[in-house]
């Protein structure tokens, strides 16, 4: 079961707008040919999404105390991370040195992390109440 | 030394004891965060305090787990406020915890026990 709140939205919101960022920067900077700054992008983007996943993870819990060790957030990352690069990918906006290929193999070994953590998150299930930790209902 | 040892005793036993005041404040009649709070203390005889957000915390759990609900009523002034009631599932989970719970210390044997200790300590 996997329970939206206003922070999910939230963070949904804000690392589509962080992933759009990157591709464009990452993909204008290959295609001028900056080789030397290519690292910049996927730095900031690593920092800004651990940042983002941490703030708004925190929050979330603070609101709701969901046990679902971060699944909603990683399945969010990774729809929203691929629906950006595929779009982006189809419209044109992608470099050269940015083929398809890379985000099919990218999306296969990603995919194989997300559903170790499904199952981890399945089992975590097993210790709850409609998502929420029975140790942690009643005050 | 009594005190002392009353207020430690006491500390422990109010752990675990919000969820039952929330539920009885609310079978009480709906009502909103701040007429909760209001009814503990008055009906705890002050033993029990409980900060706002703690019971704004322990409400969203308990909506998100069908328990209580809430309709929007306007205030005196400002936004609308949550009045807060009981569902059938969190009528029914009270009644069987007070069953389970509470009602035996109106066993005659537990009564007669506690009342034995009571006539002690007036003697």
């Amino acid at each position: 079961m996997t329970t939206t709140t206003k922070t999910l939205t939230q963070f949904i919101v804000s690392i589509t707008l962080i992933t759009v960022v990157f591709r464009i920067t990452l993909s204008s900077l290959l295609n001028s040919e900056l080789y030397d700054y290519v690292f910049i992008p996927p730095a900031i983007y690593f920092i800004s999404m651990f940042l983002a996943g941490r703030y708004f993870g925190k929050k979330d819990y603070k609101f709701l105390p969901i046990g679902d060790i971060g699944f909603r957030f990683h399945l969010s990352t990774f729809v929203v991370f691929f629906l950006v690069s595929y779009t982006i990918n189809y419209l044109g906006y992608m470099s050269q040195w940015e083929p398809r290929r890379i985000l099919d193999v990218t999306l296969m070994i990603w995919g194989i992390f997300l559903l170790v953590h499904f199952i981890f998150y399945l089992n975590a299930q097993k210790t709850t109440i409609k998502g929420l930790d029975k140790n942690d209902l009643f005050e | 030394m009594i005190s002392d040892l009353l207020h430690s005793w006491e500390e422990t036993y109010k752990k675990g004891q919000l969820t039952l005041w929330i539920f009885l404040s609310l079978r009480d009649g709906e009502k909103y965060v701040d007429e909760i709070k209001e009814f503990i203390e008055k009906y705890s005889n002050k033993t029990l305090s409980c900060e706002e957000q703690s019971i704004y915390r322990s409400l969203r759990k308990y909506l998100h787990l069908g328990i209580v609900e809430f309709n929007l009523k306007g205030g005196n002034k400002g936004p609308d406020r949550k009045y807060y009631s009981l569902t059938k599932t969190g009528d029914s989970l009270l009644d069987e915890f007070a069953k389970r719970n509470i009602s035996l210390f109106y066993e005659k044997k537990i009564l007669s026990l506690l009342n034995q200790t009571q006539n002690d300590n007036n003697d």
